[in-house]
């Protein structure tokens, strides 16, 4: 077995012991705190799978969680952890709703496509603020962009309370989205749409960009190592800026997918803390956009799980935020199973060693 | 002229006082760990946990200084667990705080819920609180007793400890043993510290200043727990102490000037303006700040290899 598969391997077995651990400690907790234990369990566990319109549900807990993820994959690809997911995706929620409600000139779903690009452009340009001053005068990153996340917040939430804020109607939230721009239904009964086959298309999409374009190339080069990627010619400042530019594109665009169909009316009063879910799904999956889906399928199956717990136990849904944390704690955690690691790898090169 | 009215009262300098206690426990908090290298971002979770356990055991055990001690002890506990998995687990510093946050938020609900049987607050549980203070000689003087009497004890201490910080940063080796390990670890080491255990205790002292903040708003400005209370105030600290560049006066000042502004966005709000511009501009303004601070280091780095580079010409020419 070669350094590389061994790799490979342990990082397969890392991800599944994290998982596992967590899901022991949600055990434990469920067991400790509830009257009626395996009842919680079994909703838990099997809820999701009892009814289409949970599976519906879970499918529709998914999505976003993808976009967010992909998104985080692109971000964080230069090795600049930037957190502009968070602030992108409410962005694009409010750049769709504000697009579909104030152009009316353009109807049905070629309003979807005209918003829909809006928001790609204006998430894309909103995410290069802390990457720019980072580049041009080695600012930190990440902070700037926790502030102009809030920036953002503001930003939007002057937009929505002057400009689309319904105040005739008893529910709080913007005026309607038109009906005629909503995404079909794939599933009867529930609210899965087209949104779902996008988001797909979406994988499909950055993976191919990260790892079958020039482009893509450069951004993971510089990722791997900045100095050499500069030796070779490549322009880093273009090559981050463009990882910015995409990655807060992608995620404003899962924001602002989920206004058209799942939600007849803009009604985010606060950032959606998506960001941060995106951190989670990304780190799952390795931050490889290839393994988003079931990162994001897993995530969105243990929060639609924990929501059925919720609704027929005494076990609150708060749950799953354990089980996310002790699960990304022991995945970030490179010294997990490290000396194991170690003592593999000091083992197989000895025996090959004897063999040579 | 309504807003300028209630601008310019004492009344209004004290409530910007009374808003930015719990920033400057947060900004202190992060300074500590900013200058031992690292970016704690879960101060806000720190907060929580701790105004959560202090109105727990007050009114659980009616005692309050056990409420006061237990509290600070879950800080301290929660930095280090944060240095833990950051230092020896070697895990991304961003990873831990997102996982130490999502854990807290949801435990918090979780723990609420199991005592009270309430998901949201403390309300149905009678917890103690900390007093106030009359400041007996200052009381009495016109305008200036009506800004500094009365605050809350954590306020007084706030102020205090942004002195003992200072101190403890340039005046004590420990503080200056926390400024090598953050600049360059590995010249600490060489000189025979232990930059892990330099590190740990930076961040116990970090988690520390975030308990008191998070005990202020649970058992000094309200007597209640509300799940969300501390409202991104972490975070805020974080900015705070950015902006402060790394000085605890200046941490102290740019809370201070974020306190202002939460306190004109809530006049404004009074008299129907949109509150969202004025919530902006601390964030704006400390967005600015940290860029022309970078920028002019990076024109004082650029200068100084400029001239080395010209001397060394001047040798060579020679």
């Amino acid at each position: 077995m070669s350094n590389k598969q061994l790799n490979q391997v342990f990082s397969v077995v890392k991800t599944f012991l994290a998982i596992v651990i967590a899901m022991v400690v949600a055990f434990v907790i469920i067991l400790v705190v509830s009257d009626e234990p395996m009842e919680a369990l079994y909703a838990f566990l099997l809820g999701p799978f009892t009814s289409v319109r949970r599976i519906g549900n879970l499918i529709e807990n998914t999505i976003p969680l993808i976009y967010v993820g992909l998104g985080v994959c692109v971000l964080w690809a230069t090795g600049k952890r930037t957190l502009s997911g968070e602030g992108c995706y409410y962005f694009g929620g409010l750049m769709a709703a504000l697009a579909s409600i104030k152009i009316y000139f353009i109807h049905g779903k070629s309003l979807t496509v005209t918003s829909m690009v809006i928001v790609l452009v204006v998430c894309g340009i909103m995410a290069l603020l802390p990457m720019i001053v980072n580049l041009k005068y080695g600012t930190d990153a990440f902070v700037v962009s926790l502030l102009f996340n809030y920036v953002m917040f503001y930003i939007g939430n002057y937009i929505f309370s002057n400009y689309l804020m319904d105040i005739t109607s008893t529910s709080s939230g913007s005026y309607p989205l038109p009906t005629d721009s909503f995404l079909p239904t794939l599933i009867p009964g529930t609210k899965v749409n087209a949104n779902l086959i996008v988001a797909l298309l979406m994988i499909v999409a950055v993976w191919f960009f990260m790892y079958k374009t020039k482009w893509g190339y450069s951004i993971r080069l510089v990722g791997l190592n900045p100095n050499c990627a500069k030796y070779v010619g490549i322009n880093v400042f273009a090559v981050c800026i463009l990882a910015q530019f995409i990655g807060g594109a992608i995620s404003g665009f899962g924001g602002g997918m989920e206004m058209f169909g799942r939600n007849p009316r803009f009604a985010w009063f606060s950032l959606t803390n998506m960001g941060w879910d995106g951190i989670m799904v990304a780190t799952l999956a390795k931050y490889k956009p290839q393994y988003i889906l079931f990162s994001a399928l897993f995530l969105g199956y243990v929060r639609t799980g924990a929501d059925i717990m919720n609704r027929s136990s005494d076990v609150a849904s708060e749950i799953v935020m354990i089980i996310q944390a002790v699960m990304i704690l022991f995945i970030g955690a490179n010294s997990f199973l490290a000396a194991m690691q170690q003592r593999v790898r000091v083992k197989y090169n000895e025996k090959a060693e004897k063999e040579a | 002229m309504g807003i300028l009215e209630n601008i310019f009262t004492a009344q209004f300098i004290y409530t910007i006082i009374r808003v930015s206690t719990p920033l400057i426990f947060a900004s202190l908090s992060s300074l500590i760990a900013r200058r031992a290298g690292v970016t704690n971002i879960t101060i806000d979770s720190t907060m929580l946990m701790s105004a959560l356990t202090g109105v727990l055991v007050s009114a659980f055990t009616g005692s309050l200084w056990l409420a006061l001690v237990s509290g600070m002890v879950v800080g301290i506990v929660m930095g280090i667990f944060m240095g833990y998995f950051h230092i020896m687990m070697n895990t991304n510093m961003i990873l831990t705080g997102v996982a130490i946050n999502t854990f807290t938020n949801g435990a918090v609900v979780m723990i609420l819920y199991a005592f009270t049987g309430d998901k949201g607050s403390s309300s149905m549980i009678n917890s103690l609180g900390v007093p106030g203070l009359e400041i007996p000689l200052i009381k009495d003087i016109p305008i200036l007793g009506e800004i500094l009497s009365g605050h809350n004890i954590f306020t007084y201490v706030a102020f205090l400890m942004v002195i003992v910080v200072w101190f403890l940063m340039y005046r004590m080796p420990l503080g200056l043993r926390i400024r090598a390990v953050g600049e360059n670890s590995s010249a600490a080491k060489s000189v025979g510290e232990n930059p892990t255990k330099i590190k740990l205790i930076a961040l116990g002292l970090s988690g520390f200043f975030a308990s008191l903040g998070g005990m202020y708003l649970s058992m000094g400005n309200m007597q209640v727990f509300i799940v969300g209370m501390t409202s991104s105030r972490g975070f805020i600290g974080v900015a705070a102490d950015a902006m402060g560049q790394g000085n605890p006066v200046g941490a102290m000042l740019a809370s201070l000037l974020f306190g202002s502004a939460n306190a004109v966005g809530n006049v404004l709000q009074i008299n129907s303006f949109s509150t969202d511009v004025v919530m902006a501009i601390p964030y704006v303004v400390s967005i600015i700040g940290i860029i022309v601070y970078s920028a002019r280091e990076k024109q004082k780095r650029e200068s100084k290899i400029k001239r080395a580079i010209a001397q060394a010409e001047k040798l060579q020419g020679v």
